[in-house]
């Protein structure tokens, strides 16, 4: 129990020591976006111009195989308790 | 502390560099691992004298295991390091490979350190489906390939 508490202190300052360095650089990123007003907007049109329906699609097949694994993974577990409840 | 050593580097793009971290531990943390269980469990299926071998492997599991736990997060974090960098240029992709890392990642956690026999075969069987494997191989793939654009 007590390896459980040291275990889940030691994440969460491993992702705090990981975020922490990030968010002053993307601060100071930002502040380099601003200056260029019309340059973000260029930007902005331009994602937009390229993103494709495909893009889209990828998105959609990552949650449905990750819901079809779920749902197999649920389904191998009924199935193998119902074997056992035959068999007994 | 990997974005930390990306960021004591030179002229080179750290956001890039913790990508290829991030890759890096992925392949390191689990090509071994796989293949050291599936010899394991070729070997004693095979028996004789290839089931010593299983048993000493079987005997260093857990070292093998933290091995496997220890640069699989080192890769999870530096590619999450990586995709808040590039927050701003976040596509279909990289988000669906943000998702599958994740439940990787925290079905693999709950594997290790949850005592419930239910919650441990659930964890179990989702951490090691092969249908996610190669989806997430495939989306790494498919990231480093359109990265550029």
């Amino acid at each position: 129990m007590k390896n459980k508490h040291l275990a889940v202190f030691a994440l969460f300052l491993i992702i705090t020591c990981s975020i922490s360095p990030l968010a002053v650089y993307a601060e100071e990123e930002e502040e380099d976006e601003e200056g260029s007003g019309f340059g973000v907007q260029e930007r902005e049109r331009e994602r937009q111009e390229g993103s494709s329906p495909f893009s889209g699609a990828i998105l959609y097949v990552t949650i449905g195989a990750i819901i079809a694994a779920v749902g197999y993974t649920v389904f191998k577990i009924v199935r193998s308790r119902r074997e056992t409840k035959k068999l007994q | 502390m990997p974005p930390l050593a990306a960021f004591a580097g030179g002229e080179e793009d750290p956001a890039e560099t913790l990508g290829w971290v991030a890759v890096g531990c992925g392949v390191i943390a689990n090509i071994p691992f796989i293949a050291i269980n599936k010899y394991r469990k070729y070997a004693i299926q095979v028996g004789g004298s290839s089931l010593q071998m299983a048993r000493q492997i079987g005997s260093h599991f857990k070292t093998i295991l933290n091995f496997h736990i220890m640069f699989n997060s080192i890769g999870y974090f530096a590619g999450m390091s990586h995709g808040l960098l590039l927050s701003t240029s976040l596509d279909s992709i990289s988000l669906s490979l943000v998702i599958v890392m994740t439940v990787m990642m925290a079905s693999g956690l709950m594997l290790r350190y949850t005592s419930s026999r239910h919650t441990k075969i659930f964890n179990r069987l989702l951490h090691g489906q092969f249908g996610l494997i190669l989806l997430l191989i495939s989306l790494v793939l498919l990231h480093i390939l359109t990265g550029d654009d």
